[in-house]
Order: C-alpha cells, then structure tokens, then sequence
C-alpha cells in the first residue's frame, strides 16, 4: 500500500492525486517531469492526504529510506529517475499537451511566486481546486513560516466549502469503478488536502483551533458525508477568517503592516 | 439448507516474491497503520475482501488462509469490525487519533480492508532481526491465487 507515499500524494506534484490526474505529473521540487507518478517517490515527499504534523514518524522514516537518492527514485524497485525537463513543444507533439500541467511547469519562471499561487484560487474545477491547495502546502512548508503564508491560507479558506467538479477526463478511472464513484474519491482528496493545509498553518501559527480544524468539522467529516460537511465549512469559514486576520493583525504582520508592498517570500 | 455460511475469504495484493513483513515490534493503532501515519510497516498486515479493490498494490494476488491463521493463534479483524472500531474512535478518541481515524475509515471503505493481528511470539528475537523473522513465517498463511 504505498500509494500514500507515492508523488500522487505529495504537495509538489500539485495537479494530482490518488484519484485526480491523468498521466505525467509534475514535480517543483526537482522541477522535473514525473513519467510514473503512481510508482515514483522521493525522500522530499510531503503528504496531500494529512497535515505534516500527523505523519511526522511516517515523514522521517521515508526520509531515511530514501535518503541516499538525489531525486526521484522507484518507490517500489528503488531506481534513480532521471530529471526529465518539461517541454511544451515536446507535449504538443506527442499528444500529451495538458493546460494545468503547463501551467505548473512555468512556476519557476513566474515571479512573485505568491501571485502565481493566487491565480489558482477561486472557481469550481476539481482539479484546480486541489492545484491551489497543494501549491499553498508546498509554499508554506518551504517557508516554513506562518508570516507568508496567512493570505494564502486566507484564500483556501474562502474555498473550502465550494464543490470541486470533475469532468471524467480529470479522473483516474479503473475498470471495475464508475466515474462517479471515483468522482467521490476525488472530491475527498480535495477536501482533505485543504483541511490539512488550514491545520498546517495553525500548527506554523500556533492557532491551536486551526491545528484541529478537523474537530470542528467532526460531524461531516466522520460521516464523510460532504453535504453536511459543507453546511458545517460554510459556517465555520468566517470564524477561521477572522482568526487569522486577528492573529496576523496581533503579530503586526497583516498585510501593509510589515512595511513591505509585497508582503513577500519567494523561495 | 443448512449450514454456517462460509467465511469471508480475504486477499492480498503483494509482489511475486511474498507477502511484506510486518514489523512486529512498532505497535499502534488500527487507525495509524491504515493511514501510514507510523511509516509503512507496523505489526499489522492489511488485507482485503475485494481483490479488486487493492489491484494496484502489487502484481501478485494472495488469498490468506483463515483457517490456518486462526489455529496458530493469529487474529483477523474483519471489515465489518473494522469500521465499527474506527467509527468509534473518530468519534470518541482524542484529537489525533480522531483525524487518523477519519481518514483510515476513508481508505478502509475504498479497499475493503481487513487486518491480520499476528500473534507470533518475539520474545527471543533479536530486535534487528523481526522483520526478517516474521517475512519468513507470515508467507505460510497465504496462498497465491
């Protein structure tokens, strides 16, 4: 069962997950093209499925297996993968040409890097929706600091009880499921990767309420009954949005507070 | 008819060389193995009453053998067991353990997942060596199908 410790389930390969994205993935850690995601892994990997903290042990034992590897690596056989550069000539050519992965791709060349995440936000595609979580994970582990990351999580926040909707194209259909079924899948993976970025940053925060976000959701989320749990996002959203604002206001880092017109970190 | 209705068989999806060990000496909860939240191998094995269901982690199907397991002494968790443990602990556990178990009723739903509680007994094993030990003896309670 290793598919949760596989690039489809980690916070650099944004446009992909255990359930959403066809074919090659795209890693921003290694900046490379990722040809087998299902079966590839590094000793980077960031989980979408749980907020860091509640896989830490998970996260460091990885680590260690893969600790001799430079990059990406077979998860199963444990062969170096070459960096593969994206090309979009290449995936004109080949058939292989897909918007969001493109997109992806150039995040490197687009500066600021908060504004290029921004852009993600906002709108109802499945896939989308778990590109801007995900890219919001990977930007705040790599700061690895609440101070850049508050608008950002702001953003997720007002997403998170919108319904993210699949076209079957953006789903990993096995034989034996129908598209609705893993049309349910998909929409869990979405919803747990924002929940655990909202508890990512209350651990980075210190917002003891946002770190357990997920308690405050029990009733729906045990139940994974995604109705209930909208009503119950919808209403709290407001509570977290102000929590951070105070915060940030508290902590004089809310906005043009700082000093900075940016209020920036680019790694 | 008549009769006891026969059990439920259960199978693994593993590679051709045997089933993964189980690291007998890292106990946790069924919620955290489910979840990976320990790392990859725990004192359990997952299992799965739907092949189907988990053809994607491996390339050979098993099917274990109830009947032998038992008669040593080594427990299943049945799916149905399962989900009522995890049901309980996402609803009554602390707040870790209220997370793990969400997510692990998640994926124990999309695999029909069952656990084998091995009870072999460690105790003259040399810490280094359990998962060694235990890769050879656990291949004896399932069958390639």
């Amino acid at each position: 069962m290793l598919e949760l410790f596989s690039c489809r389930n980690c916070v650099q390969n944004c446009g992909q997950s255990l359930n959403i994205g066809r074919g090659h993935g795209f890693c921003l850690q290694h900046n490379s093209v990722i040809t087998e995601p299902a079966r590839t892994t590094c000793k980077y990997l960031q989980r979408k499925d749980l907020p860091r903290f509640a896989v830490d042990e998970a996260m460091r034992e990885h680590a260690a297996e893969f600790a001799l590897f430079t990059a990406l690596v077979t998860i199963d056989t444990k062969e170096p993968l070459p960096r593969v550069m994206y090309s979009e000539r290449w995936c004109w050519e080949h058939g292989a040409y897909d918007s969001l992965t493109n997109a992806i791709a150039q995040y490197f060349k687009t500066k600021p890097a908060w504004a290029f995440i921004q852009s993600f936000s906002g709108g109802l595609d499945g896939r989308r929706s778990l590109t801007h979580a995900a890219i919001v994970r990977r930007y705040m582990n790599h700061c690895n600091s609440w101070v850049s990351s508050y608008r950002l999580t702001l953003a997720v926040i007002q997403d998170v009880d919108t319904d993210p909707l699949f076209d079957d194209l953006s789903l990993i259909i096995p034989d034996d499921l129908s598209p609705d079924e893993v049309r349910i899948q998909a929409l869990w993976d979405v919803i747990f990767c924002r929940l655990s970025g909202i508890q990512e940053y209350g651990w980075h925060a210190g917002l003891g309420d946002l770190m357990w976000a997920s308690d405050r959701v029990n009733g729906g989320l045990t139940e994974l009954n995604w109705p209930f749990l909208k009503e119950e996002l919808a209403k709290i959203k407001k509570d977290w949005t102000e929590m951070i604002i105070g915060h940030a206001k508290g902590q004089d880092a809310f906005l043009n507070q700082t000093g900075n017109p940016d209020d920036e970190e680019n790694p | 008819m008549s009769g006891t209705p026969a059990a439920t068989p259960y199978f693994r999806r593993d590679q051709s060389d045997g089933i993964t060990a189980p690291d007998l000496t890292k106990t946790c909860s069924y919620a955290e193995h489910i979840v990976k939240s320990r790392g990859k191998k725990t004192q359990y094995t997952s299992v799965s009453a739907n092949l189907v269901k988990i053809r994607i982690f491996g390339d050979t199907n098993y099917q274990m053998d109830r009947d032998k397991a038992a008669m040593d002494g080594h427990g299943l968790v049945e799916h149905a067991t399962l989900m009522q443990a995890l049901r309980k602990e996402a609803h009554e556990g602390e707040k870790e353990v209220r997370l793990h178990a969400v997510s692990a009723l998640r994926y124990a739903t999309m695999r029909c997942e069952g656990l084998v509680v091995w009870g072999f007994d460690i105790s003259g094993v040399a810490r280094k060596d359990v998962i060694t030990w235990a890769h050879e003896r656990v291949q004896a309670y399932f069958v390639k199908v």
